[in-house]
């Protein structure tokens, strides 16, 4: 019983939680990473994001996130100089797709990427 | 003392260990929370000093979302259309958020420093790869010395924005501008058409 309600409470714990698919790390100009396809099975919900941009702020300090869906057509791009820099795709779309982050600036700086399926 | 009282009591000064040490973390987090929210001047945007009212909440559709995001939904305030600012749940952090159709993206910076000594805050959200774009929008948020935001495209094709009393703006970009790629610029101008800030456009 009790493993049973801890299995359950981790299984709430982990819905929706974001999870790192590249860094932290250094991203040199124009570096860029992209985690697994998802198969279509996570088809709500899916958030990426880009995020403790060392240069978060500062001119010039673009990151770039987006979902790459299978036949390659970008969902959801954003490009912005902050310290977090994300994207959700909300109720309604459903469809193969790979999170994508990408160092767009003029700078060198740390970040840790992040995909969550939240379905 | 028995084996199992013996375990008890071990078990019990590490969880004391851990709680002093815990404290300890907590301590100094907030320590540098205070230092940094000392050490800002900086006035928080100007919707957030008004009240509240019904207009300001974000859509039903994106709620859900923004609090599994830890977004302080209830502290929402619409600035533009599609455009609003959310605190983090923990208040550690302040958002600009953008929705587009069933797309919800967001920037965020510091709550104590939001604007980091800059004039306003952007975001810009495309459709499409960079280099064959379909659709793009820049949605922001500027200071009250800000009167009217300027996008140059590729070409100096140019569009510019009035900010809201909020200081909020969304810009679309023209089926022209577009065609022409990312913007290669974006200024904040004063009541005199003067540039206060211009920041370069992304990288592809």
């Amino acid at each position: 019983m009790l493993a049973a309600l801890a299995l359950v409470t981790a299984q709430v714990a982990l819905a929706g939680a974001a999870y790192p698919f590249a860094g932290p790390k250094t991203w040199d100009q124009g570096w860029d990473a992209s985690g697994s396809y998802d198969g279509g099975v996570y088809p709500y919900d899916v958030y990426v994001d880009m995020n403790n941009k060392s240069c978060g702020g500062s001119s010039g300090c673009y990151a770039r996130v987006a979902l790459i869906d299978g036949g390659g057509t970008w969902h959801c791009s954003t490009t912005d100089i902050n310290s977090r820099t994300w994207c959700q795709i909300l109720s309604g779309y459903e469809f193969n797709k790979k999170p994508y982050c990408k160092n767009n600036s003029t700078l060198v700086y740390t970040a840790v990427c992040d995909v969550a399926d939240n379905s | 003392m028995s084996p199992t009282t013996h375990r008890g009591g071990n078990v019990n000064r590490r969880i004391l260990s851990i709680a002093i040490v815990a404290g300890a973390l907590a301590a100094a987090a907030g320590a540098t929370f205070a230092l940094r929210a000392s050490s800002s001047n900086e006035q928080p945007p100007a919707a957030l000093q008004r009240a509240r009212v019904a207009s300001d909440a974000l859509p039903a559709a994106a709620l859900a979302a923004a609090s599994q995001r830890e977004l302080a939904t209830a502290q929402s305030r619409m600035i533009a259309t599609d455009t609003y600012l959310v605190p983090t749940q923990s208040a550690s952090d302040l958002c600009l958020v953008s929705l587009l159709g069933n797309e919800m993206r967001a920037t965020c910076n510091p709550e104590s420093r939001f604007f980091n000594g800059r004039q306003f805050v952007y975001l810009i959200g495309e459709e499409g790869a960079p280099s064959s774009l379909t659709g793009l929008t820049i949605a922001g948020v500027a200071r009250p010395a800000v009167a009217e935001i300027e996008a140059v495209f590729p070409g100096g094709i140019t569009q510019s924005v009035t900010p809201s009393p909020d200081g909020g703006f969304t810009l679309a970009a023209t089926p022209t501008a577009l065609s022409a790629g990312e913007p290669t610029s974006i200024s904040a101008l004063d009541q005199a058409g003067r540039v206060l800030e211009a920041e370069p456009g992304p990288s592809k």
